[in-house]
């Protein structure tokens, strides 16, 4: 134990992984989505994925246990789950991992039941499908997670249909069936972006509790820096397919440095002058298969100079944080800081 | 001098339920939800009046009540004066094209078969058939240029447009026939943090060239924070608490307004525990008379005896502030006597 936690293994290890969507007609471009993301995750984390729609965060989710469309494909990359490479996999051993090892919770819950299924028959069958126990001890299983995420009289509810639930109870179900296989890593994509405000911190702090004490970790993504703040350890900033920027949520939150991490900040209505004009970030984020080499935020960056135009940034890291900007490349900043010294 | 565009007075809609029992050969009464429960509401010309509350509050019944795409049960809607709930539906013309609205979700509110001029010529042609379609296309393409879309995604389908260009034309098509009163239901929670802030100052400067007047509903906070001149908070189709925008956010009176600020995420400030409320809104079914009392008092921290018999009135606290609440009416009107 000691020697895991003083050199610790990642739970999970995306490397480089570019993934792109072929299209069915020939003259059309494929589109690439991810372009090299790189990441880790490690045992009880709580780490929050945030950008803009359109920025690959639901595809990277469901890449990692290949639950996309058939137009995507994997093209390069590694997704390393404990142990074992995820992409080499054949669908057989896939469906182990999936529920079994990484839940899922989706965006809408209403859409994400069978709504010609009582509660029980889902809990029941995502169990069982899993598990070598009897119908008996499932059903014991099912109740013991609806009362983990306080759904008031589980047993009458477990004989209801999804429409008989609210949204926020609905969602609570789906975290139910989530936990209810024990993963060791629960994805959670937009989790309350259907639901109200009171219910959105509701559910947020249920599910950062519930993975807390079970030892789960964690992946959160939302495009509301303000909603993961305080709900995650650890915060991955994407944009157009990339991780731009990557540490410790606070310290991030507190002393952006990718100058797309600071206008995203900039943006939110918390941050101005009620009544006065909002800051926009100008422009609108490119498709992958529009950029050369140039950096992919250039179009929109106040800071953009001749290198942003001409090649990729590479990642600089310090010691909690990994930042891809030529502002960040120490060349960069020597000539800079030499250019405003005389 | 602050003039009222459209006054809700006492308004009431109730809507039949499917029966819980499962009696679907209508043997039993069936029951009924009143969505909107005497709701009493006045937007002044020029404001920006926004609405917020939790989903099944009955905003959206609101909305469409205001629209006069429902009928109330009881109750006036007045735009200037003039009774225009219980108007037929010719005599409400004239109406219609002084109110537009904007719904929710860009992807859905658009036709997806028809090209985003067709989209901004056809609610124009309507009111004014004698308009030339030349005319039109030209008025079309103006609005577009002030909606900042650039006219050459005149001829594309919605499917072809970002979220945001989509809530943009949502927004032109509704200013088309030149209104001068703007519901928009949710306009901002189909969209992006980045896309929000686009569409928030595109609202207010829109406001600021037309003189528009806005009922804006939202559980937006921030964005609400931002854009509100008044705040109307609605729980179980009453309005709870009514503030200007420095009242509510800096001294909410309500426990169900401090409980939405609570929960309402903040990047810097960690969420507080207190006032945070359990429970969903409560079915309203007022046949059964299961609930006496104030709507709230069963996820209310602060409920005392008189909250469960006796339904709270809104009552003025100041002269921008009102509040519907016994704990609150009570603490307050204490206060007087220690003052006097």
């Amino acid at each position: 134990m000691t020697e895991l936690s003083s050199a610790p293994v990642a739970l999970l290890s995306v490397t480089d992984l570019h993934v792109n969507f072929t299209s069915r007609w020939p003259q059309e471009p494929n589109i690439d989505v991810l372009r090299g993301v790189s990441f880790q995750l490690h045992r009880g984390e709580r780490v929050a994925l945030v950008g803009e729609s359109g920025a690959g965060k639901s595809l990277l989710a469901t890449s990692i246990i290949q639950l996309f469309d058939t137009s995507a494909r994997i093209r390069h990359g590694s997704v390393e789950f404990e142990g074992q490479d995820l992409t080499q996999l054949k669908p057989k051993q896939l469906r182990q991992v999936r529920g079994r090892r990484i839940g899922m919770v989706f965006q809408d819950p209403m859409t994400n039941l069978n709504p010609s299924l009582t509660l029980e028959q889902q809990l029941l069958q995502c169990i069982l499908s899993h598990r070598k126990i009897s119908r008996a001890e499932a059903r014991l299983v099912a109740l013991h997670k609806l009362r983990q995420v306080h759904i008031p009289a589980p047993e009458t509810r477990m004989r209801q249909y999804p429409h008989q639930l609210s949204a926020g109870q609905l969602q609570r179900v789906t975290i139910a069936m989530a936990l209810a296989l024990e993963p060791a890593l629960i994805i959670a994509d937009e989790p309350t972006s259907a639901l109200d405000v009171t219910m959105q911190a509701e559910i947020i702090s249920l599910l950062t509790h519930l993975c807390h004490n079970n030892g789960v970790t964690l992946l959160l993504i939302s495009h509301d820096l303000s909603l993961v703040a305080h709900a995650s350890d650890r915060c991955l900033i994407m944009y157009a397919g990339q991780i731009v920027e990557q540490g410790q949520t606070k310290s991030l939150i507190n002393d952006a440095q990718h100058p797309y991490t600071q206008n995203l900040i900039r943006a939110l209505p918390q941050m101005s002058q009620p009544g006065k004009t909002l800051y926009q970030i100008p422009g609108q984020m490119p498709l992958g298969h529009e950029l050369g080499t140039q950096c992919a935020f250039a179009n929109r960056c106040q800071h953009a100079f001749e290198d942003c135009w001409t090649q990729q940034p590479v990642t600089s890291i310090t010691h909690d944080r990994e930042v891809s900007c030529h502002l960040l490349n120490p060349a960069t900043v020597a000539i800079q800081s030499a250019e405003s010294e005389p | 001098m602050t003039q009222t565009l459209l006054s809700i007075n006492n308004l009431y809609k109730t809507y039949q339920a499917p029966n819980q029992n499962g009696a679907w050969w209508g043997l039993q009464k069936s029951s009924y939800i009143s969505a909107i429960d005497g709701l009493t509401l006045n937007i002044n010309r020029g404001e920006t009046l926004c609405v917020v509350g939790e989903s099944g509050c009955g905003k959206s019944t609101l909305a469409r009540l205001v629209m006069g795409l429902e009928k109330p049960d009881a109750g006036t809607i007045s735009y200037q004066n003039t009774e225009i709930s219980s108007l037929s539906a010719k005599a409400r013309m004239s109406y219609r094209k002084r109110m537009q609205m904007v719904f929710q979700d860009p992807y859905t509110a658009l036709n997806p078969r028809h090209t985003v001029l067709h989209a901004l010529v056809d609610p124009l042609l309507y009111q004014q058939p004698n308009l030339n379609r030349q005319q039109a296309i030209d008025q079309a393409m103006a609005q577009l240029l002030a909606v900042g879309i650039d006219p050459v995604l005149a001829q594309r389908f919605p499917h072809q447009l970002s979220g945001g260009q989509r809530q943009r034309v949502n927004i032109a098509r509704a200013l088309m026939v030149e209104p001068e009163f703007i519901v928009a239901d949710e306009p901002l929670s189909a969209l992006d943090v980045s896309i929000q802030a686009q569409i928030l100052n595109l609202l207010a400067q829109l406001q600021a060239q037309q003189q528009l007047t806005y009922l804006i509903f939202s559980h937006n906070l921030a964005a609400v924070e931002h854009m509100a001149d008044r705040v109307a908070v609605m729980y179980a189709g009453r309005v709870c608490e009514i503030a200007s925008r420095e009242q509510l956010f800096s001294r909410p009176q309500h426990p169900y307004t401090q409980a939405l600020l609570a929960a309402s995420p903040q990047i810097y400030t960690a969420p507080t525990k207190h006032h945070r409320l359990v429970g969903d809104v409560p079915n309203r079914i007022p046949l059964s008379h299961l609930q006496q009392g104030c709507s709230l008092q069963d996820r209310c921290p602060q409920a005392i005896e008189t909250c469960r018999h006796q339904t709270p009135k809104l009552v003025p606290l100041t002269t921008q502030h009102a509040v519907a609440c016994h704990h609150v009416q009570q603490t307050s009107s204490q206060g007087n006597d220690h003052e006097h």
